[in-house]
């Protein structure tokens, strides 16, 4: 048959198929751009960062993952605010929309004097000034039960909230306005904690008729005080943040736009930070982290911070055969936490301490008196006493597991994968054997807080707020049990810890509080309900353009005050 | 077909030999010789011919043992498959009716779901694991086959042979299994080799996605999905699984073809 | 026909009914676990958590729940997601272009691509031609979707730069450059697909009584193929492409996921994964309400055709 006309037409269908593409080329390594070399902040550009998952929420009341509290930082602020992190990664309280404040003699009754001057963005509120009864709107809202706001754990010491949250009551007792500038707030009892709680997003100042009118409209585009304003969110797609010039910090923002995009892969974030589609990434994968550790370019362009978070794995006590001590720490103690740093690429520090270093309460295990590392010597890799222990529990015989067969928990992500295999084999060469079972998210969160359904389970926390009673109580305390949805997935429950805890909550003295956390941790972890392996590192690469941003340990990134060093920059304004 | 009928024996006998085949415990994790120093799998050395994953594991064992996973699932999955089409579709076509009109208005709702999002969804809130996934793809994939073997059952049973049948007063089961199932088993050999081709594909999306068999069993789908970020430094960590899953399902696709051609000659 | 048409309209009722029952079953009796507590996020109380559960209705009995959702979707209503409170006809309405517009870009390649190489295989029936056009075609079936996105996402996104490495672009031009790939990726099987399919059908039809009598009557071949041959193998493929709607959504998922596209199939998978269920039973029932629909016009297509169809 000859060359037939279906055949041109093919062609052509293919030529087009080559040609549809609408070339315009960027090559690989434009991220890489020389900076222009300014000394001082350039205003203007867009600063454009991407993430795994789109934005939960940005109502500051119920927002409580890492993407909305990073943006939520940027658009909204609380009475306290954390200061940009020091020499040692610790960041400290100062004041935020309140210039001063003070605690009584009991800790019970706290006065804020705020700011003057500090004006909301455009909206409903057309950038009136923010006053005391913001602040009180804000934090009753909390307590909105219809709301179901996770902030109202933090902020329940105030006086009056449970009547609020109860329906008996449409006003917080304990929630005060002096005068316009002046908020006091009377708790039930002591807190030390309660300045945390008073810098998390939950204590956002909103204004309230904004909020009210708006409705179900309000969380999608919310105003607040902050240095950016919500300009857009485009579920699914993009996000973006305008420059607020009425911020009450004279000379901020340096930055015209801020852009969030979900949804990419930390691969791809990575390739799109290579192409200079993106200002930052802050999660690298294994691969493509020894790849800018060996770039001479790139290597220079990474920054890394320890993470304030533990991981490990959870033991049930009530499950056998998890139920005998001295089996939780012969597992604790059969773990390779150098193992598990080196498939990490050394980014996983491996610890005895579940309560993480930079907060109180924090141990090193080369820091401790031989007296001290008695309670903690189970949760390092010692496949001697490993051994020993195992053989003391009653599940082993004559060096033989007898006990029931064991299934762990893992989630199906890359990190969990890898952990849980290689604790599988570490159990598997002291002779426990361990079947892996992967579950998504919920499903591992549902079944984690269930009593008698999982015996062991890949698990991590990080903070809340930098205390470490925000890394003990709510695991660890007996009343976090639960029938359904307990926290205390462990269902560990010892009345000296729980004494030791509860002694702590009410100690105004920070030395004595931090003994008696010690000791709790210290009791904690010779019981082994947890395995404690290592604590994470946080980092973030940057293009070369980039300057003042910051890799936060509460907000991740902090981007309110960064600038870009280009040369088409404005002069500040 | 000879070359699709070669891949499939081919595959086959890795996946009944590929466990004594394995040079090494495919789930053995070698930390100190199987990684560099930094954490990262090591390229192919007489030791590891394929070089190792990144939990220090050796990748030609891996993939001799997760034939048998994709195997077991392909042909497991399409056999459940196989025998409700084939029983609802013999039924359906022989008796007519209200049986018919049942059966097929149900294989009409079914065929409704987006099938791939449904099995991902009851994996999900089930769990993940080779029984589930097993029967989830074995459960959701028979309709195709009982509308084929209906249409067919229903040209068979207007053909004399089956009529003399009832007229010798045969009953019905035995007409039907002795005398019209020989004549479907063509169409139904076709699709369960085509079958066996789209369920492998099915299980390797929900092992890349996390929701397949459980570690450190491995399966072409997860090895990928656990190399997948190494695709600068060891793209071999995806190219050969990848390749694996090229095969298998090109071999049946092409058996499939063959029989058809076979069976049905058109040109 | 009116008869035909009613009777054919109300069972695509029942099955959409039927559709949405089967997926609250999935999603509100078989899994053990609790949105709510998802909601909540891992370091809620059980008291938040059962605040959200009351919200949510969650804490209702069943059945109550359930006549509460059909109830509501018969009015149109599909409810808001739990995750983000966003009305599920909203979330739908937004993200179904996007799904559209890469589905539609993966349709021109198919047949742009899919049927002239069908064609031309089957005019060089058994020659080199036919045999590599075949095999490449069964490779591009055999090949998993995020295989082939994977591939194409690091060769034309990453090692050439030519289109963004995923996400939507700006502007009109942006979002088309953006839907390249992922068109591309969502083409790749159907083309191949297409190709056999045309090359089967075309063959089938080269027998056909009318090819030979037009033959016979003088005509060019090139009028032959064009007026006749193609015309009447396309019947099937367009029949096909009616009830691909089901393979392609499947594909979107993958896809989708990979190039962060916003489209439906990235919905319904976060919806999935996340238990986000108001959302997964809308994009579930969207899915099928394009299939149904799809098979019902094939339906009415035939009988149109053939009457002999409406009478049984």
């Amino acid at each position: 048959m000859p060359a037939s006309p279906l055949a041109r037409v093919a062609l052509l269908g293919l030529s087009l198929g080559l040609l549809f593409p609408l070339l315009s080329a960027c090559s690989p390594g434009d991220g890489l751009a020389p900076a222009f070399g300014h000394t001082s902040p350039v205003y203007g550009g867009r600063f454009v960062f991407a993430g795994e998952e789109d934005i939960r929420t940005m109502d500051p009341a119920i927002g409580y993952d890492e993407v909305s509290w990073t943006v939520m930082h940027l658009v909204f602020e609380q009475l306290l605010a954390y200061s940009d992190p020091d020499e040692d990664g610790q960041v400290h309280l100062i004041g935020g929309l309140a210039e001063a404040w003070e605690v009584s003699e009991d800790g019970l009754s706290w006065t804020f004097h705020l700011r003057h001057g500090v004006r909301f963005h455009a909206g409903l509120s057309k950038g009136r000034e923010m006053t005391a009864d913001d602040v009180i709107y804000s934090w009753t809202r909390l307590f909105d039960a219809h709301l179901a706001s996770p902030g109202a754990d933090f902020y329940a010491v105030i006086q009056g909230a449970d009547a609020v949250l109860a329906g008996e009551s449409s006003q917080v007792s304990g929630l005060v306005a002096l005068d316009p500038w002046t908020v006091q707030v009377h708790l039930v009892r002591h807190d030390a904690t309660f300045a945390n709680a008073v810098a998390m997003t939950f204590g956002s100042v909103v204004p309230a008729e904004d909020v009210k009118d708006r409705g179900e409209q309000w969380s999608f585009s919310p105003v607040g005080t902050g240095p950016f304003r919500v300009e857009s969110w485009d579920i699914g797609e993009k996000t973006a943040f305008t420059a607020n010039r009425d911020y009450w910090q004279p000379g901020l923002p340096y930055l015209d736009e801020i852009v969030y995009l979900p949804n990419y892969t930390r691969s791809i974030q990575f390739l799109k930070l290579e192409a200079g589609e993106l200002d930052q990434v802050n999660r690298l994968t294994s691969p493509d982290y020894l790849w800018v550790r060996s770039d001479p370019a790139w290597s220079q362009r990474i920054e890394e911070i320890a993470s304030v978070d533990t991981y490990g794995e959870m033991l049930n006590t009530q499950m056998p055969p998890f139920d005998d001590v001295w089996f939780r720490r012969g597992v604790a103690a059969s773990i390779n936490r150098d193992k598990l740093n080196k498939l990490r690429n050394g980014r996983a520090h491996p610890t005895v301490s579940w309560v993480p270093p930079g907060l109180a309460a924090h141990v090193e295990w080369d820091e401790m008196s031989p007296a001290q590392r008695r309670p903690y010597r189970y949760q390092r890799y010692d496949p001697g006493l490993a051994r020993q222990c195992l053989d003391q529990s009653r599940y082993f015989q004559d060096g033989h597991y007898t006990g029931p067969g064991i299934t762990y928990w893992a989630l199906n992500d890359e990190a969990s994968a890898i952990t849980s295999q290689s604790v599988q084999q570490d159990l598997a060469s002291v002779g426990v054997p361990l079947d892996i079972k992967t579950t998504t998210f919920p499903t591992y969160l549902s079944a984690t807080g269930q009593p008698q359904t999982v015996q062991m389970a890949y698990t991590a926390w990080v903070m809340d707020y930098p205390d470490p009673k925000n890394f003990l109580d709510p695991i660890f305390d007996c009343d976090s049990r639960a029938e359904q949805n307990s926290q205390n997935s462990t269902f560990y429950c010892d009345p000296e810890t729980d004494r030791l805890l509860d002694a702590a909550d009410v100690a105004v003295d920070p030395d004595q509080r931090t003994a008696l956390y010690e000791a709790a941790q210290a009791r904690i972890m010779e019981a082994a309900p947890v395995v404690v392996e290592y604590h994470s590192t946080s980092l973030s690469v940057t293009l070369p353009v980039v300057r003042g941003f910051k890799v936060h340990p509460i907000w991740t990134r902090d981007m309110s005050q960064a600038w870009l060093d280009v040369a088409e920059g404005r002069p500040s304004p | 077909m000879r070359v699709g009928g070669v891949l499939v024996a081919l595959v086959l006998l890795v996946a009944v030999f590929g466990p004594f085949l394995a040079p090494m415990d495919p789930a053995a994790q070698d930390i100190a010789a199987g990684l560099s120093a930094n954490g990262a799998p090591i390229g192919p050395s007489a030791a590891h011919l394929l070089g190792t994953d990144p939990l220090g594991r050796d990748i030609l064992s891996r993939l001799l043992v997760g034939a048998r996973i994709s195997m077991l699932v392909g042909v497991l999955a399409t056999t459940i498959a196989l025998s409700i089409g084939l029983v609802v579709g013999l039924v359906a076509g022989y008796f007519r009716g209200i049986v018919d009109t049942i059966a097929m208005r149900a294989v009409d709702v079914l065929m409704s779901f987006p099938f791939l999002l449904l099995c991902i969804a009851l994996v999900a809130v089930r769990e993940p694991g080779i029984d589930n996934v097993l029967m989830v793809l074995g459960l959701l994939g028979w309709t195709t086959m009982a509308r084929v073997v209906r249409g067919k059952v229903l040209s068979e049973r207007e053909k004399e042979y089956v009529q003399a049948a009832r007229a010798l007063g045969l009953g019905h089961t035995r007409i039907i299994f002795r005398h019209i199932l020989p004549n479907v088993v063509g169409p139904v050999m076709v699709l369960a080799t085509l079958g066996v081709a789209a369920t492998i594909l099915a299980e390797s999306v929900l092992s890349y996605l996390g929701l397949g068999v459980p570690p450190p069993t491995p399966s072409w789908g997860s090895m990928i999905s656990e190399g997948q970020a190494w695709y600068r430094l060891a793209p071999r960590l995806i190219f050969v699984p990848g390749i694996c899953i090229l095969i298998t399902v090109l071999g049946f696709n092409l058996l499939g073809e063959g029989l058809r051609d076979v069976l049905d000659p058109k040109d | 026909m009116i008869t035909f048409v009613t009777r054919r309209l109300l069972w695509a009722v029942l099955t959409l009914w039927l559709v949405v029952s089967g997926t609250f079953l999935l999603a509100y009796v078989l899994p053990s676990s609790d949105p709510a507590r998802m909601m909540a996020g891992p370091h809620a109380s059980k008291e938040v958590v059962e605040r959200i559960r009351a919200d949510l209705y969650l804490d209702r009995p069943l059945p109550e729940q359930y006549i509460r959702y059909v109830s509501h979707v018969a009015r149109g209503d599909l409810g808001r997601s739990y995750k983000n409170k966003e009305p599920v006809t909203a979330a739908i309405r937004r993200s179904l272009p996007w799904t559209a517009l890469i589905a539609v870009g993966a349709s021109i390649f198919q047949i742009l691509v899919g049927v002239p190489i069908g064609v031309i295989a089957a005019l060089h029936k058994r020659s080199t031609v036919d045999l590599g056009a075949m095999s490449l075609a069964l490779l591009g079936i055999s090949a998993p979707t995020f295989l082939t996105g994977l591939a194409i996402m690091y060769l034309f996104g990453f090692q050439f730069g030519w289109f963004p490495l995923g996400g939507l672009g700006d502007g009109a031009l942006g979002a088309l450059r953006s839907a390249v790939m992922p068109s591309l990726t969502l083409g790749i099987a159907g083309a191949a697909y297409y190709s056999r399919l045309t090359r089967g059908e075309y063959l089938d039809i080269a027998q056909q009584d009318y090819m030979r009598t037009a033959r016979a009557k003088g005509m060019t071949e090139r009028r032959v193929v064009l007026r006749h041959g193609l015309r009447n193998a396309l019947i099937p493929v367009l029949t096909f492409f009616g009830m691909d709607l089901g393979a392609m959504l499947g594909g979107a998922v993958v896809t989708e996921t990979i190039f962060a596209w916003p489209g439906i199939g990235k919905l319904a998978i976060d919806s999935v994964l996340q238990q986000d269920f108001p959302v997964m039973l809308g994009t579930v029932l969207v899915a099928s309400i394009a299939i149904v629909l799809a098979n019902l016009l094939v339906d009415l297509l035939y009988a149109w055709l053939d009457p002999r169809i409406r009478l049984s």
